[in-house]
């Protein structure tokens, strides 16, 4: 016989007040409904995979917040011969990408991920000798795109060209 | 009866003839680089997860060898960096997963598995960071890379609901004359 979703919930918790089956009964309108375990773990599942992507997007919005105004920015490039030249951008843009932008620095080829960055101040990364330009912030290697990395005033990278993979 | 009966068979078998099963395996290895670097293009939607959920659920424990011939593959077209690392184990682990799970045929529980594990896809490629620069390394790693997982995990979850009943089908078909 199957119990309605109201007498289940009181059958299993009538020792726990009711407060806690009003509860249950408000959130958790299936656990009565004629639904077999496997059901009930899986739908617990999408429910933490939700809580889980819930709490992942509020953690990026409060960690990777854009700054908007007037920004000083320090970028080093050490080229292939080791030279090093300093840049110091002033720019209103929100990432990296467009404050090297603005100032000619960078070129390359767009990607799904943004661009891929080939040629810095000039110098072209050789791909046939496994060479790249590496981002670093206060020397902290950095795991995103250059269109992804807020910006904020004070911020100094940076840019290494780098042989080896 | 066991859908798996004749696959089960059909790998034992091949261990009678083992060309034509480093060939398969060879060549569903070959299959997940295809596949990886045809979908290059679109940000973190991939093919590759229910693939190898799929052969999981087809070859069984057979499914590492084209992991492994995919993993080594990847590294020789990008390179050997830390992000290979990556692949050694986050492959493997959901090779075990399917394994654990290799009876269900339910493709919703399928979508659920794979775009939980696309959604977790950052955060299990964070692991390495924890040793190198600790967790603030760890969580940045994680953290800037949220809205690709979150991309990851609905095109998982999309790619294996509607594609996941199709793939066993047509995997357990071409196995099992493979290896007959």
């Amino acid at each position: 016989m199957m119990l309605s979703q109201k007498t289940c919930l009181e059958e299993r918790h009538k020792n726990h007040g009711t407060w806690f089956v009003h509860v249950l009964i408000a959130i958790c309108p299936f656990f009565c409904l004629n639904a077999s375990n496997q059901n009930r773990r899986l739908l617990l599942i999408v429910l933490a995979l939700l809580v889980f992507a819930a709490a992942a997007i509020f953690a990026y919005t409060q960690f990777v917040k854009p700054e908007s105004g007037n920004k000083v920015l320090e970028i080093s490039i050490v080229h292939g011969d080791n030279s090093k030249k300093e840049v110091k951008i002033n720019t209103d843009a929100e990432h990296l990408r467009g404050a090297l932008e603005e100032r000619g620095l960078i070129a390359g080829t767009e990607s799904a991920y943004g661009l891929f960055v080939h040629t810095v101040d000039g110098e072209t990364a050789d791909e046939n000798l496994q060479q790249w330009w590496c981002f670093t912030k206060a020397g902290e290697q950095l795991f995103t795109g250059i269109d992804t990395i807020p910006v904020s005033d004070g911020d100094a990278f940076e840019i290494t060209l780098t042989t080896g993979w | 009866m066991n859908k798996n009966a004749g696959v089960k068979g059909s790998v034992k078998s091949g261990n009678r003839n083992i060309y034509k099963y480093v060939a398969t395996m060879g060549m569903l290895g070959a299959l997940l680089v295809v596949v990886q670097v045809g979908l290059a293009f679109l940000p973190n939607i991939e093919l590759v997860s229910l693939l190898i959920i799929v052969y999981a659920l087809v070859v069984g424990k057979a499914v590492f060898a084209p992991i492994a011939v995919f993993v080594l593959t990847e590294g020789l077209i990008y390179g050997f960096g830390l992000w290979w690392l990556n692949y050694v184990y986050i492959w493997p682990l959901l090779a075990l997963l399917a394994l654990s799970m290799r009876k269900e045929r339910s493709r919703v529980v399928w979508a659920v598995v794979s775009g939980g594990f696309g959604l977790l896809f950052g955060a299990l490629c964070a692991l390495p960071y924890l040793f190198i620069g600790g967790t603030p390394t760890a969580l940045a790693y994680w953290i800037g890379g949220i809205p690709f997982d979150i991309l990851h995990g609905i095109g998982n979850a999309v790619a294996a609901f509607f594609l996941f009943k199709p793939s066993v089908k047509a995997f357990e078909w071409i196995v099992n004359r493979s290896l007959t």
